[in-house]
C-alpha cells in the first residue's frame, strides 16, 4: 500500500525520521512510538501537511508529493489535536469536507448519526475536548479514502465511542477495503482491533515490531 | 511590581511593536515620507500655525483615537489569549501596583501619540493657546483611566458568558458561508479593529488621492497611484489571512483541490478583501470613458494582493517581507507613473504570483 523511498524528513538540521525503504501493505496498522518520537511527524507528512524529501507511493502508483490532488483524494487524516476556528460549526466543516471529498449524498448524515453528533450546529469554541476529537474523526472518514491515518484517536473519548471507532474502521476495511494507519498509548485497547501489523517509530525511523 | 511589569512588557509591549512594525512602517511613510518640508507634521512652522486650529487638534486626538483602539484590542485579546491564562494571578497584587503597571503599560503602546500630543501642547504653551494644553491632557488622562480601570476588571474577573455566546451571527453566517470566505469572517470577528483602521487608512489615501488631484477624468495616473497604495496598505491584513490559512485552517492543505482551484479561491477571497476599495473607485470616477480602464486598474489591484499573498509562501520573516512590500511599491509606483499597459503589466503579476504559488504552497512549512 505504502512504499517509502530514500524518505527523510528534517525540522531545520535535525534529521526526526528517514526510512531509506520500506513497504507498508494494505490493512490496519498500530504505529508505536514514545512521545517526540516522530510520529505525528510522520502522520503529517503522510497527510500532506508537511514536506518531506524522497518518494512516497501509495499503491505504487501515486506519488504523495508529485501528485498532490490525488493523494489528498486517496488519504484522509485525523489529527491528535485538532484545530479549528471557533466561530465555525461542525456542520460548515462537514459540508466542506464532503464537497471536497466528493463524498456520497448521505455520508455525512449516516456518520452524524452513527456518532450521536446532535452538537455540530453550534460553533466549534463551545466544544469539549471529546467533541471535538469526535468531529475530527467524522471529518477523518468522509469520503473514499483509500488510507485513513488516525492520530491518536482514542484520547479524550468515552468507551462508547471507542467502541464505534473501531467497528466503523472495520466497516471500512472490509466493505472498502481502506487501510488505516493509527498510533495509540492505549495498548489494551488498540488490540481488540483485528492488525495487520505493529510498527515502531523509534530511533529516527519506522521499523516493523510484529505481524497479526 | 518589577516582575509585573517584566511580565506585561514581554507579553504585551514587546509583541506588539515587533507584530505592528509594519504599521508604523506605513504610517511613517505616509506622514513624513511624502510630505514636504514645511507641512510636515513635525516641523514647527507647521505646528506654529495648527495649533491655532481647533479643527486640526480635534482631527489628530480623533486619528489618535483609531490608535489607541488598536491598542486597547490587542491588549485585550492578548489578556484574553489562552496562553495568557495565568494572567488572572495578577490580580492578587496589591491594587496600586496593578494600577501603576497597567498605566505603564498603557503609555508603552500609546508611546508614539503621547509623543505628538506633548509636541502639540508644547506649541500650545508657546502660542499661548492654553486651552490646547488642557484638550490633550485630559485627553490623555482619560484613555489611560479608562485603560487601568477596564484592564483590572478584566483581570480580576473571569470572561463574560456573553462573549461566549456572542459569537455566532446568522447575517454573518449567511453572507459569509462559503468556505473560501471564512478568512474574511476570521477578520470580521477577531480582527476588527486591524480591518476597520486598514479600510479607514486605504480607503482615505484612495479619496485623498482621486479627489484632491486635477482632472481625474483625464490623467489617471492619481488614481493608480491611489489605488495602488490602497492595496499595498492591506499587506499586513494579507499576512493575517495567510497567517490564519496556515494555522486554524491548516485542514486545507489535505483536502484535495488542484492548485489553480486554490488559486482561484485566493483570487475570490482578495477581490472581495478589495471590495470598498473597488466600489469607491467606480463611485468617485464612474465616467463610462474611463470604466475599461478602471477594470483594468481592478484586476491589476487584485494581481498586486494575490503576489503580496504569494510572497509569503517564501518564508520570509516579517522585516523581509515588510521590505518587499516597500520595494514592490516603490516599483510598481514609478512603472504607473510611466503610463504602461497596465494589462500587460497584470498578466505579468498573475503569472508570477501564481508560479510562486505553484511552486511553494505544498513546500511551505511554518
Amino acid at each position: 500500500m505504502l512504499t517509502f523511498r530514500g524518505f527523510r524528513k528534517y525540522f531545520g538540521d535535525n534529521l526526526i525520521l528517514a526510512i531509506p525503504e520500506l513497504t507498508v501493505p494494505a490493512g490496519i496498522h498500530w504505529i508505536k512510538g514514545q512521545n517526540g518520537s516522530g510520529k505525528t511527524t510522520l502522520f503529517r507528512v503522510l497527510g500532506g501537511l508537511i514536506p518531506y524529501q524522497g518518494d512516497i507511493l501509495l499503491n505504487q502508483s501515486i506519488n504523495l508529493q508529485a501528485q498532490p490532488l490525488l493523494h489528498r483524494r486517496h488519504i484522509n487524516l485525523g489529527e491528535a489535536a485538532p484545530l479549528y476556528p471557533g466561530f465555525l460549526t461542525g456542520t460548515e466543516l462537514v459540508n466542506l469536507f464532503s464537497q471536497a471529498h466528493k463524498a456520497p449524498a448521505d455520508q455525512a448524515a449516516t456518520l452524524i448519526k452513527y456518532f450521536n453528533a446532535d452538537y455540530l450546529h453550534q460553533p466549534v469554541r463551545a466544544y469539549s475536548s471529546g467533541m471535538l476529537k469526535k468531529l475530527s474523526l467524522m471529518l477523518a472518514f468522509i469520503g473514499q479514502p483509500s488510507l485513513i491515518l488516525l492520530d491518536e484517536p482514542l484520547a479524550t473519548l468515552d468507551t462508547a465511542t471507542v467502541e464505534l471507532v473501531y467497528n466503523l474502521m472495520q466497516e471500512y476495511n472490509s466493505k472498502h477495503q481502506t487501510s488505516f494507519l493509527v498510533t495509540s498509548h492505549q495498548d489494551s485497547q488498540m488490540t481488540q482491533l483485528p492488525l495487520t501489523a505493529t510498527w515502531l517509530v523509534q530511533n529516527q525511523t519506522l521499523t516493523q515490531l510484529s505481524d497479526s | 511590581m518589577f516582575a509585573l511589569l517584566r511580565i506585561f512588557n514581554k507579553v504585551v509591549v514587546q509583541q506588539f511593536y515587533q507584530l505592528n512594525a509594519g504599521f508604523f512602517l506605513v504610517v511613517f511613510f505616509l506622514a513624513f515620507g511624502i510630505q514636504q518640508p514645511p507641512t510636515m507634521l513635525v516641523s514647527p512652522y507647521f505646528l506654529t500655525g495648527a495649533v491655532t486650529s481647533s479643527i486640526f487638534i480635534f482631527s489628530v486626538l480623533g486619528v489618535f483615537l483609531l490608535y489607541y483602539l488598536k491598542c486597547f484590542n490587542f491588549l485585550l485579546k492578548t489578556i484574553r489569549a489562552p496562553e495568557n491564562e495565568y494572567l488572572f494571578i495578577t490580580s492578587l497584587f496589591p491594587r496600586r501596583i496593578l494600577w501603576l503597571s497597567l498605566g505603564l503599560t498603557h503609555l508603552q503602546l500609546f508611546l508614539p501619540a503621547l509623543v505628538y500630543t506633548l509636541l502639540i501642547s508644547y506649541y500650545g504653551l508657546l502660542t499661548a493657546h492654553f486651552w490646547v494644553i488642557w484638550v490633550t491632557t485630559t485627553y490623555n488622562l482619560l484613555l489611560i483611566f479608562f485603560t487601568i480601570l477596564y484592564f483590572h476588571h478584566q483581570l480580576a474577573q473571569t470572561i463574560p458568558e456573553k462573549a461566549i455566546k456572542n459569537i455566532f451571527t446568522s447575517s454573518e453566517k449567511r453572507i459569509l458561508a462559503p468556505p473560501v470566505l471564512w478568512p474574511l469572517r476570521y477578520l470580521l470577528r477577531q480582527e476588527k479593529v486591524m480591518l476597520g483602521l486598514t479600510k479607514i487608512l486605504s480607503l482615505g489615501v484612495l479619496y485623498a488621492f482621486m479627489t484632491l488631484y486635477p482632472y481625474p477624468q483625464y490623467d489617471l495616473r492619481p488614481t493608480y497611484i491611489g489605488f495602488l497604495t490602497a492595496v499595498i496598505t492591506q499587506a499586513m491584513l494579507v499576512q493575517q489571512v495567510q497567517q490564519f490559512q496556515e494555522t486554524a485552517l491548516s485542514f486545507w492543505r489535505y483536502l484535495p483541490y488542484a492548485h489553480w482551484q486554490r488559486f482561484t479561491y485566493q483570487v475570490i477571497l482578495f477581490t472581495l478583501l478589495l471590495a470598498p476599495e473597488i466600489i469607491l473607485l467606480f463611485r468617485l470616477n464612474f465616467n463610462p470613458a474611463a470604466i475599461i480602464s478602471l477594470i483594468f486598474l481592478v484586476t491589476f489591484g487584485i494581481s498586486v494582493i494575490l503576489l503580496l499573498y504569494t510572497l509569503l509562501y517564501l518564508k520570509l520573516n516579517r522585516e523581509t517581507y515588510l521590505k518587499w512590500v516597500f520595494f514592490i511599491y516603490i516599483g510598481l509606483l514609478l512603472f504607473l507613473l510611466l503610463h504602461p499597459p497596465l494589462y500587460l503589466l497584470t498578466i505579468l503579476l498573475f503569472l508570477l504570483a501564481y508560479l510562486l504559488y505553484y511552486r511553494n504552497y505544498y513546500v511551505y512549512e511554518q
